[in-house]
């Protein structure tokens, strides 16, 4: 019996609805913060809120997807691509998104951290920050761009 | 230094902690699904899955590091008050994730 295998689709489910949220609260958030790079210092509480919520989202999302990998690896990558396809592109495209998948929880940690202790934005003091909390977030948008995009076509060719 | 400071570059440190550490795997344990275990041992008959025991080194050895760092910062260093140190440093970091992103899809792609 692989781990989580029976409950494989709902756990699928949720990974899409937190991956949504997740992406939403990225676009929400680059619109806000590249606002501050161009100086149009408004709707600060809005930029925290989506900040708070990637933090959550993609938290869940990850640790939904963890718990998915297993019944993945065994049901889709070893029965189906590398089995019956030899899809060995599809593997590759779902290891990268793994491993993307850990460097973006480390992204948007740091997202957070950089959203708490930018206040006011507008401030002298905070405007050193601000082009790594971009640089972060153009980081996040080709991130959860490329996670989403692999993840669908990975469901399409076969799912758990 | 500066409290915001401070807890920066203890993010950074913490950042390219966790990208050395991603990157090198200095310890590992892997996943067996088949079987249900976990061990440090690569066994090469079964499926083995490094992921999990990748990313938990990463993340607390990151962690881990950005902590010592933000107590040692905190004992009365006086280096890099520059503004542009701290920018520099920061986006730095931005550069390692990304570069490891980068070999990460290289090496995945010419493994696969």
């Amino acid at each position: 019996m692989i781990a989580f295998e029976s409950i494989g689709k709902l756990l699928l489910f949720l990974h899409l609805i937190a991956a949504v949220c997740a992406t939403a609260a990225t676009i929400h958030l680059a619109i806000r913060v590249f606002g501050y790079l161009a100086g149009r210092y408004i709707k600060i509480s809005q930029e925290k809120v989506f900040a708070k919520l990637l933090l959550i989202s993609y938290g869940v999302c990850y640790m939904l997807g963890a718990l998915l990998y297993p019944n993945f690896r065994i049901r889709v990558r070893r029965d189906y691509f590398d089995a019956v396809q030899h899809m060995n592109f599809a593997t590759a495209l779902f290891e990268v998104k793994e491993h993307l998948a850990t460097l973006g929880l480390v992204a948007t940690m740091a997202i957070w951290i950089f959203s708490k202790l930018i206040d006011r934005p507008s401030k002298l003091e905070n405007k050193k920050y601000l082009p790594a909390y971009g640089a972060l977030i153009i980081f996040m948008l080709a991130n959860v761009a490329y996670n989403i995009w692999s993840g669908w076509y990975l469901t399409v060719l076969r799912s758990v | 230094m500066e409290r915001k400071d401070r807890i920066v570059l203890a993010m950074v440190i913490g950042m390219l902690g966790f990208v050395i550490t991603y990157y090198f795997q200095p310890f590992a344990f892997y996943y067996y699904p088949l079987e249900g275990i976990w061990s440090t041992e690569k066994l090469s008959e079964t499926i083995a899955m490094g992921w999990y025991g990748r990313s938990f080194w990463g993340l607390t050895l990151g962690a881990l590091a950005g902590s010592i760092a933000f107590g040692l910062l905190g004992k009365g260093w006086k280096i890099l008050r520059f503004d542009a140190a701290i920018k520099l440093l920061s986006l730095l970091a931005v550069t390692a994730l990304v570069l490891l992103s980068v070999h990460i899809v290289i090496h995945e792609f010419s493994v696969g």
